[in-house]
């Protein structure tokens, strides 16, 4: 094995698996990161847009701090880390030892076609003659065998699928850099045994297998075939039954004995078809009626053959500390069960998936939408919610999918933005599930901007209309009773399901499953456990919340290798290679021009090269061949070497295949990769490629040294909030040895946990409070300061400082290396719906209290009546406040079950019941709470009398306004942010519209402040359940431990600097910073940058009216030398 | 003693989707269509459920059942209604009570329907001395067809199931 065997294993290359691996690698150990699939990205890649965005955001998961241990570049492309080792192509087959330390036996697919050879060039698919469905675009649209498993990938290397390739061998001949090597066909080692008394059928059969490239041996008589059984092995016999000397059931009787695993296949006449039944009794695995036709036959053969074939893949062994599952989801098919929306039935009805392809330029239309029956554009497009969510038939998913709602919005805002306006897109539904924190709103703008026109409605089938070459949508809504329309093309938004080998993988890692089949992972995390579920592997969730669901098991997976002294390393950059200083040298430019020996372009690339040669600074100039090749490098390597230059650049095809060699040749010429730089210069006409290597030669001649000093870091942590969030971060961090500061506003630390009783699934909040209290106040290395404030803080990601204000206490002063805003959110005060004028109206919060305080709280109340969304949703709080809904199914199954003769009623706009919490709303259904919907031109009206309460709510299905006289109202009134905006300031965090946390992005940096050093966990990022709260706060852990688990932070090359002779303070350059990396000195008075904060963007160096400020390899006198270079 | 509880306990996972309305093949033709319906069962308005005759035109044909998304017995629980109103006598459902008491009553005689005999005890049923007039045009045609035989209503002959009957509301009677 290679030395760079893993400390840790991910299983699963999607986006939780990339995050998981990242936070692992970033934080020093080292990564095995595996795919079943020819490629990386899982789902998102076939996403080329996400929302709110509606574009790609995936790259700003890439590090931050000591950004050039990995490529920067998009991440959908391929993820390339000095701590990663990327296997595709490989499972995980299984897994023994202990937490700590696992062996697990991965199984790797041959490779036909060399990934370290292959160069992409595509010559193999255009010879290819087998095209088989295009699995990447969901089998719409066709692909040869050999072919690229994702068309935006870098490196992009072909492969061949083996299960459709005949062997024709076509591609081996042309292809330049010769790294297809095709097995030798297995068929031959499956040999047949054809036993029959008749001449012609056993020829005949011989011939047809032959053909087919099986081995076939035949024996006239059952006799003979027995003696040749124990000589040869066979994989399957065909037996005649009416045989002359001994009967088939005979010989199949003693066949069965010498082999007890023989296939036999039983071959009989119609006459002795009930025999024939009879045999299968002993063994036969079936049997078939003469005449038959070849091609049964050869199917039947085939199905064995697939069957038993010998699997085309190498065993690799890895020892591993420890194992994260993200292994993400599957989908519900569709066309299986009643099928009533025809899918695979009707071309133009498609599954959400499907229709992502069909938009995607990569798609099998180009990125056209048209129509899959006759190729012409839609006028209108319907999405049908819930397919395979949400249901208790065909075979039953009573869970909400999460993700549906959002996409099928983003779905329809996109066809609205990118295609021609006049396309009609409806969303049928029937609760929107836009529980997010920015959903609301993104559906509030895809309703105005986008014209989506969503209704509550659930259509029941599809059918096609002839007459009109449409298809036709049969449903009843809520204002006509039974009604149907017309679309061109039907959406389904399928649910997801849990992956097919879920049970065997949580098998081995000896997780448990929920009651769906999904893993049960557990907020804490439970003790001694050393494989870890991540991402939406556990359950339904979106982008959001996968990444933090994989970074919180990383958080525990990486403090299981701290406890088992895997000590994680500083980067190897700064611990080992020493680069030879060279900023008093001339520049002197290696420059290297490839040309392939396949082609006749050897004759441009030397033209080309003798222009260059006469320019100054270009010391020499090498012209190469077959760069590509490991050949053609090492040659190359081999002259560059004793060349006494200080820059090199590369004119070549395909300049991402160099990014790991340029790395290992900066190495062995002690020259920073600073100094390197590849070109393209054949993809383009030949103008463009001779500008494109002048201004490299331009740009590289300017390149100065990285002259950053490494921070040294401070590792402390200061957690501003001591509720749940804040006191699973602490512990978190503590336990990977971080000293702890804790701050919390309050008397004592609980937060919103100490007026909870318990969750909807029943876990008890009072004493995971009492637990987690205890284990904070017992922690050696966390410091708890009460009835305390963060007044002041300043400084950068590794060293700040902040004075904290105390009532009790005197001032103190902390020196931290990173911040947690963990200050939670309350519930909201309102005056809706009479709250305040009678007392047997109360908040969900006051019901709470209530039933805690008193047991015989709700003496006396047999109606009850629950409000939703009050003042929640509307202008009032224009978000949707996502514990309301459950809290309140939580309460009135309680009531239902102490009080089974109350009568409940809830007044709901949209259930927001995702995921698991989904099935709790059909338990209240099956207790007889009633649920009504409101609209909110038609909200429930409250009238307060002397003598009680009275509530007015039309009735949308019996369409009548009904009345209720409950003795008990309770209201949902949302959460708000607890007033973080004074103390996220201080601290140096955005604060968004509704007054929480402003994370870097909502969807790829969910908990990090666009600041570096400064992240967010729990309700201070916006309303969640306890749960949800401690994945977050494990989250947050994780991302500063990035950070706290190296002693110095190394900047990046690329980072702003200011001339502060040029500089005239006008500040604006501080302003601009997105990163918050600029602050002034007021002692020196001079505009100071941050290295580490600084991530390169530039804005300064634009917005700089005095050219003082300047990015560092983007300067100035260089950008003009490089434009004048290009023409 | 009319009552929906024990039906209100078939259908409490209803969502309201109205796959049910969006299905039934005879929608067209009831005063009220079945979700709506469900839902006034999931309200105990049993007034108003029994003042409908939408469960009466259902016509048992599974539509609803098989679609439902939460798998709920909607054709037994027409059936059910049927069942209650039939035994309560309820004024609303007097049309159905005499329909298919007819119709049972010719099967009690005959081990099969007899079509004239069948329509006959139903008018007489009815008390409507029009209603006979109304169904003329539809009684000539079938007629024509040779679908319907003109037979006089006659008792009992030998193939009658009187002990059948006579079992059958005996399990029904049991406590």
């Amino acid at each position: 094995m290679n030395d760079k065997q893993g400390n840790a294993l991910v299983v699963g290359a999607g986006i939780a698996g990339i995050r998981s691996a990242l936070d692992l690698a970033e934080t020093g150990h080292h990564v095995t990161l595996i795919d079943a699939s020819t490629y990386m990205g899982g789902i998102l890649s076939r996403l080329d847009y996400q929302f709110p965005s509606d574009g790609c955001g995936m790259c700003r998961m890439l590090p931050l701090v000591e950004r050039d241990q990995s490529a920067q570049f998009c991440l959908r492309r391929g993820l390339f880390h000095e701590n990663i080792e990327v296997m595709l192509s490989t499972t995980l087959e299984s897994l023994e030892g202990d937490p700590g330390n696992y062996t697990a036996h991965l199984n790797r697919k041959v490779q036909i076609i060399d990934p370290e050879k292959c160069n992409g060039c595509g010559a193999c698919a255009e010879v290819c003659p087998v095209e088989i469905p295009d699995g990447f675009n969901l089998n719409r649209g066709r692909q040869k065998v050999a072919h690229l498993p994702l068309p935006h990938a870098l490196p992009n290397t072909y492969t061949i699928d083996m299960n459709a390739c005949t062997r024709c061998g076509a591609c081996v001949p042309v292809c330049p850099v010769d790294a297809i090597t095709i097995p030798e066909d297995p068929r031959k080692d499956f040999r047949i045994l054809v036993v029959d008394d008749e001449l012609i059928v056993r020829d005949s059969m011989k011939e047809w297998f032959e053909f087919e490239g099986y081995a076939v041996d035949m024996a006239e008589s059952g006799a003979t075939a027995l003696e040749m059984i124990p000589e040869n092995s066979y994989s399957l016999m065909f037996l005649d039954i009416k045989m002359g000397q001994m009967d088939g059931t005979e010989v199949l009787k003693r066949a069965k004995e010498i082999c007890p695993e023989l296939k036999v296949i039983m071959m009989t006449a119609y006459a002795t078809v009930e025999t024939a039944v009879e045999t299968l009794t002993r063994g036969a695995l079936e049997y078939i009626v003469k005449p038959f036709e070849p091609d049964m036959v050869l199917t039947k053969v085939d199905t064995l053959y697939q069957d038993t074939k010998p699997p085309v893949t190498t065993p690799v062994t890895l020892e591993t500390g420890t194992v994260i599952f993200t292994c993400g989801t599957d989908f519900y098919e569709p066309s299986t069960g009643k099928n009533t929306y025809g899918h695979g039935v009707y071309p133009d009805v498609v599954t959400a998936q499907e229709f992502e392809r069909i938009i995607s330029g990569t798609g099998p239309t180009g990125g056209q939408l048209l129509r899959p029956s006759n190729g012409k554009p839609p006028e209108r497009i319907a999405w049908i919610q819930c397919v395979g969510s949400r249901t208790l038939q065909d075979g039953g998913a009573p869970w909400c999918s999460s993700i549906c709602c959002m996409h099928a919005l983003k779905e329809a805002s996109l066809v609205h933005k990118k295609f021609p306006q006049t396309i009609e897109t409806v969303i049928y539904y029937m609760d929107m599930r836009c529980f997010g924190k920015t959903f609301e709103d993104y559906k509030a703008t895809a309703i105005a901007d986008h014209q989506i026109i969503l209704k509550r409605a659930r259509p029941h089938s599809v059918r096609w209309d002839d007459a009109l070459g449409k298809l036709r949508i049969f449903l009843a809504d809520m204002f006509t009773d039974k009604t149907d329309e017309v679309f061109d093309m039907v959406v389904l938004s399928v649910g997801v399901r849990p992956v097919k080998d879920m049970s065997a993988l949580c098998a081995m890692g000896d997780i448990p499953l929920n009651d769906w089949g999904f893993p049960n992972v557990s907020f804490p995390g439970k003790p001694g456990q050393g494989v870890f579920a991540g991402g939406s592997f556990s359950g339904p969730m979106d982008i959001h919340d996968t990444l933090i669901h994989a970074s919180s098991a990383s958080l525990r997976a990486l403090t299981l290798l701290h406890n088992n002294a895997f000590p994680g390393e500083d980067s190897p950059e700064i611990k080992s290679v020493s680069y030879r200083d060279v900023s008093m040298e001339i520049p002197a430019t290696a420059l290297v021009l490839c040309h392939c020996a396949t082609d006749d372009n050897e004759t441009t690339v030397r033209e080309m090269a003798a222009s260059f040669n006469v320019l100054p600074h270009v010391s020499h100039c090498i012209v190469a061949k077959n760069l590509c090749t490991r050949e053609g490098w090492e040659d190359l390597v081999s002259k560059i070497l004793p060349l006494k230059v200080n820059r090199v650049v590369v004119g070549s095809c395909l300049p991402h295949l160099f990014l790991k060699k340029i790395k290992e040749l900066s190495a062995q010429m002690h020259l920073h990769p600073h100094y390197f730089d590849v070109v393209d210069i054949f993809q383009t006409p030949l103008a463009t490629a001779r500008s494109r290597v002048g201004m490299a030669l331009t740009g590289i001649r300017h390149r100065t040294p990285d002259t950053t000093l490494p921070v040294r870091v401070e590792k402390t942590a200061l957690v501003i909030g001591a509720g749940i969030a804040g006191m699973t971060a602490a512990l978190a961090l503590a336990d990977n040895d971080v000293h702890v500061v804790v701050v919390e506003k309050a008397q004592k630390p609980g937060g919103n946990l100490l007026w909870l009783h318990k969750n909807i699934t029943g876990t008890d909040f009072s004493l995971l409070a009492k637990k987690t209290i205890e284990a904070l106040n017992a922690h050696p290395r966390i410091e708890l300061i009460t009835g305390a404030s963060l007044a002041d803080t300043f400084g950068h990601a590794g060293h700040f400082v902040s004075t904290i204000e105390s009532e009790t206490q005197e001032v103190k002063i902390v020196e931290h290396g990173v911040t947690l805003v963990a200050t939670g959110g309350n519930e909201a005060v309102s005056t809706a719906m009479g709250h305040g004028q009678h007392p047997s109206i109360m908040t969900l919060k006051e019901l709470e209290q209530s039933l805690g305080d008193n047991p015989a709280a709700m003496d006396g109340v047999d109606c009850m009546v629950m409000i939703q969304c009050v003042d929640c949703r509307d202008e009032n709080k224009p978000y949707c406040s996502r514990v309301c809904c459950t809290s309140a199914l939580k309460h009135a199954l309680l009531m239902k079950k102490e009080h089974p003769d109350m009568f409940i009623y809830v007044l709901y706009r949209d259930m927001m019941t995702p995921g698991f919490t989904e099935p709790f709303f059909n338990q209240a259904r099956e207790a007889g709470i009633v649920f009504i919907q409101y609209t909110l031109d038609r909200k429930p009206e409250v009238r307060v009398e002397a003598d009680g309460v009275t509530v007015r709510i039309f009735e949308p299905i019996i369409h009548e306004t009904i009345e209720i006289a409950p003795q008990r109202l309770v209201l949902s009134t949302g959460v708000v942010s607890s007033k973080p905006r004074s103390i996220a300031e201080i601290a140096g965090a955005d604060v968004d519209a509704y007054g929480f946390f402003q994370p870097a992005d909502d969807k790829f940096r969910p908990v990090d402040s666009i600041k570096e050093g400064l992240f967010a966990c729990g309700m201070a990022l916006g309303p969640r359940s306890v749960a949800d709260s401690m994945a977050s706060a494990e989250t947050a852990a994780m991302r500063a431990l990035r950070i706290l688990n190296k002693t110095n932070l190394k900047a990046a090359t690329i980072t702003a600097g200011v001339k502060t002779t040029l500089c005239s303070l006008c500040e604006l350059c501080i302003k601009a910073c997105p990163y918050g990396a600029r602050s002034l000195n007021s002692e020196r008075m001079v505009v100071e940058v941050d290295p580490v904060m600084c991530q390169g963007c530039g804005t300064c160096a634009a917005i700089c009216p005095a050219s003082a400020s300047f990015l560092n390899g983007f300067k100035d006198r260089q950008m003009l030398d490089i434009i004048d270079a290009a023409f | 003693m009319i009552t929906t509880t024990h039906i209100k306990k078939l259908l409490s996972t209803c969502m309201q989707c109205g796959t049910c309305t969006a299905s039934c093949p005879n929608a067209f033709a009831m005063d009220m269509p079945p979700r709506k319906l469900w839902r006034l069962v999931l309200m105990d308005r049993t007034e108003d459920i029994f003042n409908s005759t939408t469960f009466s035109l259902c016509s048992t044909c599974y539509y609803c059942t098989l679609r439902c998304p939460r798998g709920l017995p909607l054709t037994l629980a027409m059936s059910l209604l049927k069942e209650q109103a039939f035994k309560a006598k309820t004024p609303g459902y007097k049309n159905g009570t005499a329909f298919y008491g007819s119709f049972m009553e010719s099967v009690r005689r005959h081990g099969r329907v007899r079509e004239t005999e069948f329509m006959t005890l139903y008018f007489m049923a009815m008390k409507n001395p029009l209603l006979p007039v109304e169904f003329t045009g539809i009684g000539l045609k079938l007629i024509k067809k040779q679908k319907v035989a003109i037979e006089l209503p006659s008792g009992p002959d030998g193939s009658n199931l009187d002990r059948l009957f006579k079992k059958v509301k005996e399990i029904e009677e049991r406590p």
